[in-house]
């Protein structure tokens, strides 16, 4: 039924494949010998539009040459076109007659321009593709090769700390929307000649820069050949976010689990790198994709590895805890509330049944109904302006759920239920597409079979996530199939100095992380002077 | 190979350690004690010891063809027509036992907790999971089986554990009172769930140690054998002589937990052991069933099969059997030696026949 | 194909609707029941909760009392069931059910029935206290002490706290189905009856007091306070309480012992009749609450004389029990079973005439009483100071409180 559709689809689609898609950028238009009739063709193709600047000047004092220099206004640094480019040119050229006019391209890249990069080029979508990363394009009367001299200068974000991210121990730099800065980010982290980063352009209208980096010698190389496969395999218009490459190259796109990571920072980037993962860098978005991604990270967080280890254990448990409670608890509650109140103390039996008093609603609908108005809350509390965003949730919160009790539209017990829900899952954020679908189901299930349906519940969750993988690797690895190395970094977090191997099941290069006959220096020895 | 998983030999292990207990931890009990009365757990002993053999016997049969299922090797032990029988033999067998459980497990979740619910409904929802499960292949079983079991062995535990207060060692006096033919007697039930170790059968070809296959079995016999006996002396020194009437005695036993007035009420561990438990079986059942009706069919994929096969659990479930007292006759009486000629009988003939195939040294 | 008809399956299990599933409104919380025998029928008596009239903790109270009782009748216990059920319109939830009280008259026909729909229904708790009362248990359920607005909570109380007083035993259903299982028990459970309040005009009370003897399911007699305590003596029940002892030389001055530990052991030898003679050890300790002027309690030798005294009631107590056991033919101590356990074979020979045989059984008692503290203080009355002789001067009494008059109303004045 689904290949039917699918079928369908495609065939849908190729009726408008001639128009569309085919606007590929791999022409290759080669440029005019005459200066005029380039200007004139660039600005044409570009529109006539209002950002493009053309600067027209000489060089040279005896026998002028006339050369335009092209920029789009915005993305070039005037003051590097000007002290860089200009300055030079005008300047040089009084002493220093232009030699070999045939080819001025040469002598003014190897002596004159004072631009950390210069090339050339042919082709007139080369020149606009440089265009629009901000460089320059320097063309000459009677030459049909241009000049490209970078200049970038765009304005952006400067490096701060993500608030998706916050840490309270551990470096407060994130990625921003530019490539360049983020592969900076990560070289500063990897000082090794062994990281790699490939560059692909993704996205045939907007072209975007996609960069894939891994460490060679560590990640497997068939999970870079594969990577690199579905990468190249993309055929898409536009490349906005690192969620349409996402969407693109992950391995159960009908899953509600998430088979593809994303990181903010580059010390978790690096982190995962030094596992044996990928990393693919998008430009114009600090999300930074990790490939392949276990359900065992969406547990851990960075601060666990800069930690003692009693602590990261103890928050492990938490958030374990808080995934159980967020997806299970309302339908726990619900399963025992309309099946089995034999299993609920008596006390607390007796007080849920005063609360329930007068209440109109099932608690099946009840609780259902209050996780809905919680999540909207949480999407009105994000879309909010931030002063407001913080009283309306938590005053949200409040009074909405008093003044619901007391009109006795919903139940004291459910609020707090739904309160408890809600916490819990802030507590891991990078599930939060997956749990309220969770929820529901499991709340479906209970309003059905009770406490029976929500154990079948969990069991279909289970043998759903059992049977996942992720490029390959089990989702559920090291806990199922059972990997005993790597086992000490899912439930506990052992110290530092015991994480001696790298995770099996990622790659079986370079395995020893720490030398284990090394320890830990014994306290006694430590002792200073001794 | 229809089936392109491998399974560890400790995840093999395993799925044989839960396929066995989960049920038989709360039928048996009440089953032996009638004939042994307090002298049960002599008998979880004696039939352990039985059930050990039976491994052996199972493994060793296996582990002369390496890559194949029963099905598959007993057309070569005894010729196409049949070899044919024996397998369409396994193939019923599987089916029947798969029905029997689910009944069993339907039952006890009607018995117990879904009271008004009809039959149907509790049925073929866990006939859905478990085919979900099945469709995903043996790993994936095996893998949830990894999760499962040990928080089902930790609630038995955990059970156990909450109720020593309420355990009086003295009634499991007199030992040996009546002698040991109430011991054997009360034996006899729980001979067929130790042979169940005939899942064995269509398990090998796909173990990644096939060598090793005699040991992990046995070591799975072993601990069922352990916590079987635990849960019996468990079972007999809170009831002492009123086992024999309980149906249940494992979940009485939890109902009666009560340290501190606080911790009480703990029906859900009864529940889970008994749902995910009981969940595994019936698709470790399933999945034999299905897998060697594929190969006596000689289909190159085994999926096609699942959804047929689960309405006929469905309806054989429902249709075979009456009402729960036809259930528990069968168990304890009527079905044993049937399953036992097909569990144990046919595999001894099997290996009997290979043997002599291996002394004239023809070509096995 | 698949996907179509896995998905009409998932649909159709959703509408199908949910059988089991009840509201919480919609069902009535039975705290406790009674079950009594009027004419040839069964009454059920059924305590329900109101939740309405339930004090939560943060909101304001509800008037009334906080709970219900109601009755059906009928032939057997199901038909009662469903006659009460009829009266309330809510689904009957019993497995929060804390106590079953057994009228007298019920408990004379045989509680087998009634123990027998309890244990099968799918909600039976085993840890279901079992009473017996005197008279109608529905009297039982109607009264309601001061302390507890409801009246089962007031016995639950009683039997919780049934250790500091060590007045009936405290038995529930788990316990009771043993004993009938267990070869030649006499089954045994707590009496419940209602007394007149000690203030007046306030409501009736509940004592927990007494046990009761069955025969397999009937009840055919119960035990005094003196005889229950011997029997929580002999099972090694009795955890606090008091135990008076007489003063050695004048009877009418009393020590008041509390309890606080006892342990019995039984042993089962070969006697000299041919049948099994039973030793019953019972270690107790405790500590003195009250002494009046009597003896010197700083001495250990009196001290003893006091245990040996105290051990000699306890006896006393145990013996009653016996001959009371022994006059009903009621093996409610458990003899069988220990001779089960140590001679199966003699058992056997014994078990069909067991109840007239047994109370020919030599029964040899071994009581080991010991006083753990007395207190703060030693002597009971304060110490007469004396007057003493210094070296200078002539001695004179001094000036102070005069010893002849009363410091308190009540006080006894010694003459030193």
């Amino acid at each position: 039924m689904y290949r039917f559709l699918v079928r369908k689809l495609y065939a849908a689609v190729n009726r408008f494949q001639r128009t569309t898609l085919s606007e590929e950028q791999t022409g290759s238009t080669p440029l005019y010998r005459d200066l005029k009739a380039n200007l004139y063709r660039i600005e044409n193709t570009l529109g006539k539009s209002g950002d493009v600047v053309f600067r027209e000047f000489s060089i040279g004092l005896e026998t002028p040459m006339r050369a335009a220099l092209v920029f789009i206004e915005g993305l070039a640094n005037r003051s590097t076109i000007n002290d860089n480019i200009l300055n030079p040119l005008q300047n040089y050229f009084r002493t220093v007659p232009l030699q070999d006019s045939a080819s001025p391209c040469r002598q003014l890249r190897d002596s004159v321009l004072c631009n950390s990069e210069v090339r050339e080029t042919e082709t007139l979508e080369k020149l606009l593709e440089e265009l629009f990363m901000g460089n320059t394009a320097l063309l000459f009367e009677a030459h049909s090769m241009a000049l490209i001299i970078n200049t970038q200068g765009f304005a952006s974000r400067a490096i701060e700390e993500p608030d998706t991210e916050a840490v309270v121990r551990g470096p407060r730099e994130g990625f921003t929307e530019n490539l360049r800065t983020n592969t900076s980010l990560l070289r500063r982290k990897i000082r090794n000649p062994k990281l790699r980063f490939e560059h692909l352009s993704i996205g045939t209208i907007t072209g975007t820069k996609v960069c894939l980096a891994y460490i060679q010698g560590i990640a497997s190389p068939e999970l870079v050949v594969e990577v690199r496969k579905r990468l190249t395999r993309i055929r898409i218009d536009s490349v906005l976010e690192s969620g349409y490459i996402e969407g693109f190259i992950e391995d159960a796109p009908f899953s509600v689990f998430a088979t593809v990571g994303n990181t903010e920072k580059p010390d978790i980037l690096a982190g995962k790198l030094l596992e044996g993962r990928l990393g693919i860098i998008v430009d114009g978005t600090p999300m930074v994709l990790t490939v392949p991604h276990l359900f065992v990270e969406t547990l851990q967080t960075s601060e666990d590895y800069y930690t003692r280890p009693f602590l990261s254990t103890m928050n492990r448990w938490i958030r374990i805890a808080a995934m159980i409670a967020t997806t299970g608890l309302p339908a726990f509650y619900v399963s025992l509330n309309t099946f089995h109140p034999e299993m609920i103390p008596s006390v607390l039996l007796v007080t849920m049944a005063a609360a329930k008093e007068g209440v109109p609603l099932p608690v099946m609908v009840e609780t259902l109904f209050m996780a809905a108005l919680f999540e909207a809350m949480r999407e009105a509390g994000v879309r909010l302006p931030r002063p407001v965003g913080q009283s309306v949730s938590i005053v949200g919160a409040l009074v909405l759920g008093e003044a619901a009790i007391r009109a006795g539209f919903v139940s004291a017990p459910t609020v707090i239920l739904t309160g408890i829900t809600a916490i819990t899952s802030f507590i891991l954020p990078a599930m939060a597409d997956a749990f309220p679908l969770i929820r529901v189901f499991l709340v479906l299930l209970a309003g059905i079979f009770g406490l029976y349906g929500v154990l079948l519940g969990v069991l279909i969750i289970l043998i759903h996530l059992v049977g996942l993988r992720s490029f390959g690797v089990p989702y559920l690895s090291p806990l199922a199939p059972l990997v005993p190395s790597g086992l000490n970094d899912v439930l506990l977090k052992t110290p530092v100095w015991a994480q001696i191997i790298r995770p099996q099941a990622l790659t079986k290069l370079n395995p020893v992380r720490v030398r284990p006959d090394i320890p830990h220096p014994d306290p006694e020895e430590g002792e200073s002077g001794a | 190979m229809l089936e392109k998983g491998k399974i560890s030999n400790r995840q093999a292990g395993w799925l044989l350690v839960n396929t066995i207990l989960t049920t038989s931890i709360l039928f048996l009990p009440s089953m032996i004690a009638r004939e042994a009365k307090q002298d049960s757990w002599i008998s979880i002993v004696a039939i352990t010891l039985l059930g050990l053999l039976a491994a052996l016997l199972i493994t060793s049969l296996g582990k002369r063809y390496p890559r194949q299922s029963v099905i598959q090797y007993s057309r070569i032990i005894l010729g196409k027509p049949l070899g044919t029988l024996v397998g369409l033999v396994f193939v019923l067998f599987f089916l029947y036992i798969n029905s029997f459980v689910i009944r069993e497990f339907s039952e006890f979740v009607l018995t117990l907790f879904l009271t008004k619910t009809p039959l149907v409904a509790v049925t073929i929802a866990i006939i859905f999971v478990s085919a979900y499960a099945v469709r995903s292949g043996l790993e994936v079983l095996a893998r949830v089986n990894e999760l499962i079991l040990p928080i089902v062995l930790l609630m038995v535990i955990l059970s156990l554990l909450l109720s020593l207060p309420d355990m009086d060692v003295h009634n499991l006096q007199p030992v040996l009172a009546r002698g040991w033919f109430p011991v054997i007697k009360g034996a006899y039930p729980a001979a067929i769930f130790f042979a169940e170790t005939s899942v064995m059968l269509m398990l090998i070809p796909f173990l990644k140690e096939s060598k090793r296959a005699t040991s992990a079995a046995l070591k799975a016999v072993l601990v069922v054998g352990l916590f079987q006996l635990l849960v019996i002396l468990g079972v007999t020194t809170q009831f002492g002589l009123e086992v024999a009437r309980i149906k249940f005695p494992f979940l009485a036993m939890t109902r009666y937990i009560s340290v501190f007035d606080i911790i009480e009420r703990l029906e859900p561990t009864t529940m889970l052991v008994w749902v995910m438990g009981g969940f595994i079986k019936i698709s470790v059942f399933f999945y034999c069933a299905v897998l060697s009706s594929a190969q006596l069919l000689n289909l190159k994929d085994y999926r096609p099969l699942v959804l047929p096969l689960a309405a006929l659990l469905v309806l054989g479930s429902i249709v075979l059997w009456d009402n729960v007292l036809e259930l528990s006759w069968q168990i304890a009486r009527s079905i044993i030696p049937f399953f036992l000629s097909v569990e144990v009988g046919i595999p001894l003939l099997l290996l009997f026949l290979t043997r002599i195939r291996e002394l004239r040294g023809r070509k096995i | 194909m698949r996907a179509r008809l896995s998905v009409l399956l998932v649909l159709l299990s959703l509408t199908l609707g949910c059988w089991n599933r009840l509201e919480l409104e919609r069902r009535a919380i039975i705290l406790g029941i009674g079950v009594d025998k009027v004419g040839e029928e069964i009454q059920l008596t059924a305590q329900i909760v109101k939740p309405a009239a339930v004090k939560g903790p943060g909101e304001t109270g509800g008037e009334g009392k906080p709970f219900w009782v109601t009755t059906g009748t009928g032939r057997t216990l199901l038909a009662a069931v469903k006659d009460m059920a009829t009266g309330s319109g809510r689904e009957l939830l019993f497995s929060h059910m804390r106590v079953i009280v057994v009228g007298e008259d019920l408990a004379r026909a045989g509680i087998g029935p009634v123990l027998d729909f309890f244990d099968r229904a799918a909600e039976g708790r085993r840890r279901t206290w079992l009473l017996v009362s005197k008279g109608e248990a529905k009297e039982i359920l109607e009264t309601n002490m001061e302390l507890q607005k409801v009246s089962v909570e007031a016995l639950t109380d009683l039997l919780k706290a049934r250790t500091d007083h060590s007045e009936a035993p405290g038995i529930d259903i788990q316990q009771f189905q043993r004993f009938r299982s267990t070869p030649g028990r006499a089954p045994v459970a707590g009496w419940v009856y209602t007394a007149p309040s000690k203030e007046k005009g306030g409501p009736n009370r509940l004592h927990l007091r007494n046990s009761a003897i069955f025969r397999a399911d009937k009840l055919i007699d119960y035990l005094d306070l003196t005889e229950t305590r011997g029997l929580l003596w002999l099972t090694g029940q009795f955890k606090g309480g008091v135990t008076e002892i007489p003063c050695p030389d004048e009877d009418s001055k009393i020590f008041a012992l509390e309890n606080t530990r006892s342990e019995s052991k039984l042993k089962v030898v070969k006697g000299d009749n041919g049948l099994p003679k039973l030793i019953a050890t019972v270690f107790t300790e405790g500590n003195l609450s009250e002494a009046p002027e009597c003896g010197d309690l700083t001495d250990p030798g009196f001290i003893k004389s006091l245990e040996q005294h105290q051990a000699e009631i306890i006896r006393t107590e145990i013996e009653a029990t016996l001959s009371k056991a022994r006059d009903l033919h009621a093996d409610f101590l458990g003899f069988g079973e220990m001779i089960y356990r140590r001679f199966p074979m003699q058992w056997s020979r014994l078990e069909p005439d067991w109840e007239q045989t047994f109370p020919k059984l030599e029964v040899q008692i071994e009581v080991n009483a010991k006083i753990r503290r007395i207190g703060q203080t030693n002597e009971p009355a304060p110490v007469q100071s004396e007057i003493r002789t210094f070296r200078f001067t002539h001695a004179v009494p001094l000036a102070g409180p005069t010893y002849s008059q009363p410091a308190y109303p009540g006080q006894v004045i010694v003459p030193r």
